[in-house]
């Protein structure tokens, strides 16, 4: 297994893609932090480096579809995979190893997305609204959320060995969880009680007494979502924007880790390969 | 005899389709065996089978005597393999794939690496990325891959599809040079018959996922039968001679005979003239690798 993983660091670091998608990933949050920046500038808000170092976490599901599906595609498109089989390697091993490579990858990514975010902020004189216990815990749970990524995506090229389906399907899977993500989020934030507010010809504004929100969800509904939001990695993502989540976010992470590595393990190891 | 590889009864079905129909194989250790078949016959799916990409459904097999599952990854390690395409990186060049394969054996160094190179004939390709190189490069990039652990015993899978001649005559050079002076065992599966009798020891006849017949290329020279062919003026006193000589021939053509046998060609000759048969050529022809194929399996619309 060593040599399996010290083959695929190899590989990833001369893969000029994966510095593609971290260059890609790095500008995009520094853009985020000026745009913050000039934001908070022109409405006199206080400019803080927590404030814009995790607004791009949401999006880096889409640069790690783009590397995990190649990368691992290249490995069916010229057959590559085969000579590892025939290497004497189980299956088992080389999902696990490109598992473990992408996630390092996704890890990479991640931080030098951070790192540069930080360096932006405070080169802008960028202060801190949150503690820096939860700024910590915000950073881990990102971590799970890349790691869950990563899982998905490996399972996905491994379990296709088809580059192109590969690209395709992981970038519809991270557009429709995001899209998910985005509206269970606004159902379980709408508030309780709403009311409605009407303004006249002459610019007077009535309200009317708060009455119940259609919208809102509750009850078992309300649990399922909620779970749903903490299960799907950019449900994590946007909570970590908005600077909310715990440690046991993790949990739910690990879940879906082991539940999408296990069902990836158990189809490539059936699958023929040509 | 020795054997490196045995199959015995080995059956692959997709669905309701039989790929492998029970077939039992033996490749003699040192030999260059020739896996003949027509396209669709399940020379490839043995391979992917021997090479642990797919699972035989029934039947089992054996590389250098090992049998067991478990047993078999660690002793695939003494084998090379080419299925179909050759297995390249094609972002990377000849050298970059050779170290990645190289890590992939946990091999302590890259030494070798160069003489692996020259023995391809890749040696001066330098940073040309192996997406850019020729099917023949491709193919010999792909064969020095699959000799980065030493191997002595390399399977190849159609590996003179597609080359033009300069690159089948390479190939075949680099074939008969692994073979005498690494004395690695070589399968090679094909279908063109006459590249493979200019190259195999042994050779394999399989149909239907089924083994037709195994066969030395000694037994094989034995068997094809020699004849003399002729060009004649007058068929019909050719066919009364030969009955009157009782030699065995065969009618090719309006003009053209086969005749089998030992034969005196000057009785031949002075009795066709007697019958008024004129003869305008004259040669001895053995039976092909392609006569003795087309009449162990028939003619097949793809043979």
């Amino acid at each position: 297994m060593r040599n399996l993983l010290s083959a695929g660091f190899h590989r990833l670091v001369h893969y000029r893609l994966f510095w593609i998608t971290l260059i890609g990933y790095v500008v995009i949050c520094v853009i985020k932090v000026v745009d913050d920046y000039q934001i908070s500038t022109d409405l006199n808000n206080e400019f803080t480096i927590d404030g814009s170092l995790f607004n791009m976490l949401p999006i880096i599901g889409f640069f790690l579809a783009v590397l995990t599906s190649i990368f691992l595609g290249d490995e069916f498109r010229g057959g590559p995979i085969r000579n590892k089989i025939i290497a004497g390697y189980s299956r088992n091993v080389i999902y696990c190893c490109n598992f473990i490579v992408m996630v390092v990858a996704a890890i990479v990514e991640l931080l030098a997305g951070y790192l540069a975010s930080f360096i932006m902020g405070l080169a802008l004189g960028g202060g801190y609204s949150t503690n820096g216990i939860q700024i910590v815990v915000l950073i881990m749970i990102s971590i799970g959320v890349v790691v869950v990524y990563s899982a998905l995506f490996t399972a996905i090229a491994l379990v296709l060995g088809r580059r192109t389906a590969a690209v395709t399907t992981c970038l519809i899977i991270t557009g429709l969880m995001l899209f998910s993500a985005i509206l269970i989020i606004g159902r379980l934030e709408a508030p309780k009680q709403i009311s409605d507010m009407y303004l006249a010809v002459d610019g007077t504004v009535t309200e009317e007494e708060p009455h119940d929100n259609p919208l809102y969800v509750e009850g078992t509904q309300r649990q399922v979502l909620t779970v749903i939001q903490k299960l799907l990695p950019t449900g994590q993502a946007l909570r970590i924007v908005q600077r909310k989540g715990s440690l046991d976010l993790l949990m739910y992470s690990l879940i879906v880790i082991v539940f999408v590595t296990s069902v990836g393990m158990v189809i490539f190891y059936r699958r023929d390969n040509q | 005899m020795e054997y490196v590889l045995t199959t015995n009864q080995v059956v692959k079905q997709y669905k309701h389709f039989k790929a492998l129909n029970g077939l039992s194989l033996h490749v003699p250790k040192g030999a260059i065996y020739g896996f003949v078949g027509k396209n669709g016959s399940g020379k490839t799916t043995l391979i992917r089978v021997i090479s642990g990409l797919q699972r035989p459904t029934s039947g089992e097999y054996s590389l250098y005597g090992v049998k067991s599952t478990r047993q078999l990854s660690r002793i695939r390690r003494r084998m090379g393999a080419v299925v179909e395409a050759p297995a390249i990186y094609g972002d990377m060049s000849a050298r970059e794939n050779l170290k990645q394969q190289y890590k992939i054996l946990g091999m302590p160094s890259y030494e070798g690496l160069d003489e692996l190179l020259k023995l391809v004939g890749l040696e001066d390709v330098g940073k040309k990325k192996a997406k850019h190189f020729s099917l023949g490069m491709k193919q010999r990039l792909g064969i020095a891959i699959a000799l980065c652990g030493n191997p002595d015993f390399l399977v190849l899978d159609e590996p003179i599809n597609g080359l033009d001649p300069q690159g089948i005559i390479e190939m075949r050079e680099l074939i008969l040079k692994l073979n005498r002076e690494r004395q690695i065992t070589v399968m090679i599966s094909s279908h063109i018959l006459d590249e493979l009798s200019r190259l195999a020891t042994h050779y394999g006849f399989i149909d239907s996922g089924c083994m037709v017949k195994e066969i030395s290329a000694e037994e094989l020279s034995d068997a094809c039968r020699k004849c003399i062919r002729l060009t004649v003026n007058n068929m019909k006193a050719v066919c009364m001679t030969m009955e009157q000589l009782g030699l065995e021939y065969s009618v090719i053509s309006d003009e053209q005979v086969d005749v089998y046998g030992e034969i005196s060609v000057t009785k031949l000759t002075m009795a066709l003239s007697d019958n008024h048969c004129e003869i305008s050529s004259l040669s001895e022809r053995d039976e092909s690798l392609e006569d003795y194929y087309m009449n162990l399996i028939g003619g097949g619309s793809h043979a």
